[in-house]
């Protein structure tokens, strides 16, 4: 029993690499075409897992500017100051009088005149709110909404951290990624359906042949099922080579502007699960193309 | 052995391939399914072999009835049949032995069964010293020759042949029906499709003629 099996398998993957010896060309094109769709979402993938190992560095705080009404008095000033300071994300409250902004504003290269406007100060008095460093961009946008609630407000200016705008990025990027992988996954599938489909038709005589001998579908099948195994390992692995290059170049490429970020070279590096899941969506999609690819022929010759 | 009972057979429920055919094979004979293109043998045998299922009446091979197999048990019909095409069909990555051992293979022998049964073939049909040959380096005939060892390989009780001699000379087609001749001597049952009046008449086997799907003489050779 044990050695049939290992001859079934053995003659299996022998007619699997008889078949890619003959069809060398054809092969290297599906490796080479396969392997290139795959590292689109393989590099996203290793794009969004940098920026989620960055994110947790940034030090950062996300600022809010809170631009009161020149009508607004003192009480109800002090009621929105406690309001605004008693939320979990605030860790800093400042009050900024219009006066000092325009001080402040002064002192910056070419606006000392600014001073002559003392009397008619166009600046209104600001609440600088900062943020608890690492907050979820959520948390930080219901600091916003509140502010934004109060009466007496003008205007509310968000400025959120670098963490905070890679957080949203993730967040769009996790998507698109989910997305891209899906739709390659199908592409992956239907390249190879396409490809098993138009060799099935080749071999329909070995097909007819096979079926007439009493093999199973499962033993016709294998070969091909084997082929494709190892097609789509390769594409996997090319996939991985194309992502290890972009990002080899990348790197060295922003190399200064990283390091300026205080990005370490760990953080930039393809990590392991993206290797595996690209071979691992590889072979399963050529398997999956190539298992229906042959079913289909075996069931329309019976 | 085959046993045909008012089998009709009709494609898109409108042609009718074969028309209320009924005629039985006993175990051990051999005989002709003659008739022209298009008569309807190749449907018979597409049905013999499991390859369509009668539309109504009832096909029976060993007592069997073929309508009721399907996967494993239809594989394993098909293991004990042997057939033989026009065109020998084989697989030129691979050598004349494993050609003529493809059948116990996929049947599960083992090695040394297939050894000596595959040499046991290829010396019926001459060819012991081609076994390490790749078909490509065989003329027709001796491709044919192949095709006939890999379908006696496993000594099945029924042995299925569609225009053997289609692609042989005279001569050849001489030597390969002697070869299915030997069969039957040996209790095989042989049936032979062939539309070649000339292998027909050469042997003194049972006729069973096929004219437009339906069954017009089945007797003796005169």
């Amino acid at each position: 029993m044990m050695q049939r099996w290992v001859r079934d398998h053995r003659d299996a993957w022998y007619a699997a690499f008889q078949r890619d010896r003959h069809r060398t060309g054809q092969t290297a094109t599906l490796v080479v075409l396969l392997g290139i769709l795959l590292a689109i979402p393989g590099w996203l993938a290793h794009a969004l897992l940098s920026i989620d190992e960055i994110t947790p560095r940034a030090t950062e705080s996300s600022e809010v500017l809170v631009f009161l009404e020149e009508t607004l008095e003192l009480e109800d000033r002090m009621i929105m100051e406690r309001r605004l300071g008693e939320h979990a994300q605030v860790t800093e409250l400042i009050f900024v009088p219009r006066a000092q902004a325009l001080s402040d504003l002064a002192q910056n290269d070419g606006l000392s005149s600014i001073r002559d406007l003392a009397d008619d100060n166009p600046l209104p008095d600001v609440y600088l709110l900062r943020l608890v460093p690492g907050g979820a961009s959520e948390a930080e946008r219901d600091v916003v909404a509140q502010a934004m609630s109060q009466s007496g407000v003008l205007a509310v200016r968000y400025f959120p951290s670098i963490q905070a705008r890679l957080a949203d990025v993730i967040g769009v990027l996790g998507g698109v990624v989910i997305a891209m992988i899906i739709l390659t996954a199908f592409g992956v599938s239907m390249a190879v359906f396409v490809v098993s489909g138009a060799e099935a038709f080749r071999d329909d005589r070995r097909l007819q042949l096979y079926t007439l001998l009493g093999a199973s579908r499962r033993y016709i099948r294998r070969p091909y099922l084997y082929r494709a195994t190892v097609q789509g390992a390769l594409a996997g692995v090319l996939a991985s080579l194309v992502v290890w290059g972009i990002n080899t170049v990348l790197s060295q490429a922003f190399s200064t502007e990283l390091r300026s970020l205080g990005v370490p070279n760990e953080a930039l590096m393809v990590r392991w699960e993206v290797w595996i899941a690209l071979c691992v969506v590889a072979i399963g999609c050529s398997w999956i193309g190539a298992e229906r690819a042959i079913a289909l022929r075996l069931n329309r010759m019976h | 052995m085959i046993q045909f009972e008012s089998v009709s057979k009709s494609y898109d429920g409108t042609h009718r391939a074969l028309d209320d055919v009924s005629f039985r094979l006993a175990p051990g004979e051999m005989a002709f399914l003659t008739g022209h293109s298009g008569a309807g043998k190749s449907t018979i045998l597409r049905l013999l072999l499991g390859l369509e299922k009668a539309s109504t009446g009832v096909v029976r091979v060993a007592g069997q009835d073929l309508s009721q197999l399907s996967g494993e048990t239809l594989g394993r019909y098909r293991q004990r049949v042997g057939t033989v095409f026009q065109d020998p069909n084989l697989e030129m990555d691979l050598t004349v032995f494993d050609n003529v051992a493809l059948p116990l293979r996929i049947a599960g022998f083992a090695e040394q069964d297939i050894a000596k049964r595959v040499n046991a073939a290829l010396s019926r049909v001459d060819l012991n010293d081609r076994a390490m040959d790749k078909p490509h380096e065989l003329s027709s005939g001796q491709q044919q020759r192949v095709g006939i060892a890999r379908a006696i390989v496993h000594r099945p009780a029924l042995l299925v042949a569609d225009e053997p001699t289609g692609n042989l000379d005279p001569e050849l087609s001489a030597r390969v029906m002697r070869m299915f001749t030997q069969f039957q001597q040996l209790g095989v049952t042989v049936l032979v499709a062939t539309h070649e009046q000339a292998v027909v008449e050469s042997l003194p086997f049972r006729r069973i003629v096929i004219e437009r799907g339906r069954l017009r003489a089945d007797g003796s050779a005169r």
